[in-house]
């Protein structure tokens, strides 16, 4: 996506995803998103930092996560990179749509994350290459940059 | 984060004072609910009018809260703001799984009828 890029890097605990989704939550909003769309951005970023906590660095701490931020025209990219354990290939196909529980016992006891990001976002790609995994998820949206104010409502 | 419990008639209201309800505080949140639910509570009214932000391991110790109540109780919840509305409106969690009220009168209203 063209446009503008900030690279961030946190460390693979989840009491630090906050971070991370704080970090998009104030892009969003600077960026003119009401509340609730920037909420569903920090939401997908911080199940895609928690997946990779949990499942590449299998809770592991001390392992950098890489978050490459992109706001442009076409709306906002979020990449994360992770050098931990790929996900197997078909992860992404395999979360799908979110089934309505019937009753307690069907209720799913996790794996809601990835379901969750492809609600959430237009594109979802994942690919793992020389031991670096990409999760990369992109969104458009009507951006307004903080410098025009006179787009702005 | 700051759990806090008072009874209204056979009701446990309890309310989750965190602003985030994620990875971070949900070990601390699913081990008060589960001690609640062995101790006997059944009907739990969960004012989460406290809590800004809330992710999928949020709502998985929230899941396994329900599952511990089993078939004893309910559990119902109210005061969400309108993100949290939407993550359940995405998961489908809002569509039988959890009854949702606006204040606590209606959620404890609604326990005591059950």
């Amino acid at each position: 996506m063209d446009g503008r890029s900030i690279l961030l890097t946190i460390d693979s605990r989840l009491d630090h995803t906050a971070l991370a989704g704080l970090a998009v939550r104030g892009l969003a909003e600077g960026f003119g998103l009401d509340e609730a769309e920037a909420y569903l951005m920090e939401l997908a970023v911080v199940e895609a930092l928690s997946n990779v906590i949990r499942h590449a660095y299998a809770g592991r701490a001390g392992h950098p996560v890489e978050l490459v931020l992109t706001v442009g025209e076409a709306g906002l990219a979020m990449e994360l990179r992770d050098r931990g354990r790929a996900m197997g290939p078909r992860a992404l196909d395999l979360a799908g749509e979110i089934a309505e529980p019937r009753n307690i016992a069907e209720l799913p006891e996790g794996g809601l994350g990835l379901a969750i990001i492809k609600q959430v976002m237009d594109e979802v790609s994942y690919a793992s290459r020389d031991g670096v995994n990409v999760l990369r998820m992109a969104k458009a949206l009507k951006l307004t940059p903080p410098r025009e104010p006179a787009s702005r409502a | 984060m700051d759990l806090s419990r008072h009874d209204a008639g056979r009701v446990a209201v309890v309310a989750v004072r965190a602003p985030r309800l994620d990875g971070a505080t949900a070990p601390q949140f699913k081990s008060y609910m589960v001690e609640l639910a062995l101790g006997g509570a059944g009907r739990i009214a969960l004012d989460l009018s406290g809590v800004d932000f809330m992710d999928s391991i949020g709502l998985a110790s929230l899941m396994s809260s329900v599952k511990t109540v089993g078939g004893k109780g309910e559990i119902v919840l109210f005061g969400l703001n309108e993100k949290l509305r939407k993550l359940f409106a995405i998961t489908k969690l809002d569509r039988g799984v959890f009854r949702i009220f606006p204040g606590e009168a209606e959620a404890v209203a609604a326990l005591d009828a059950a």
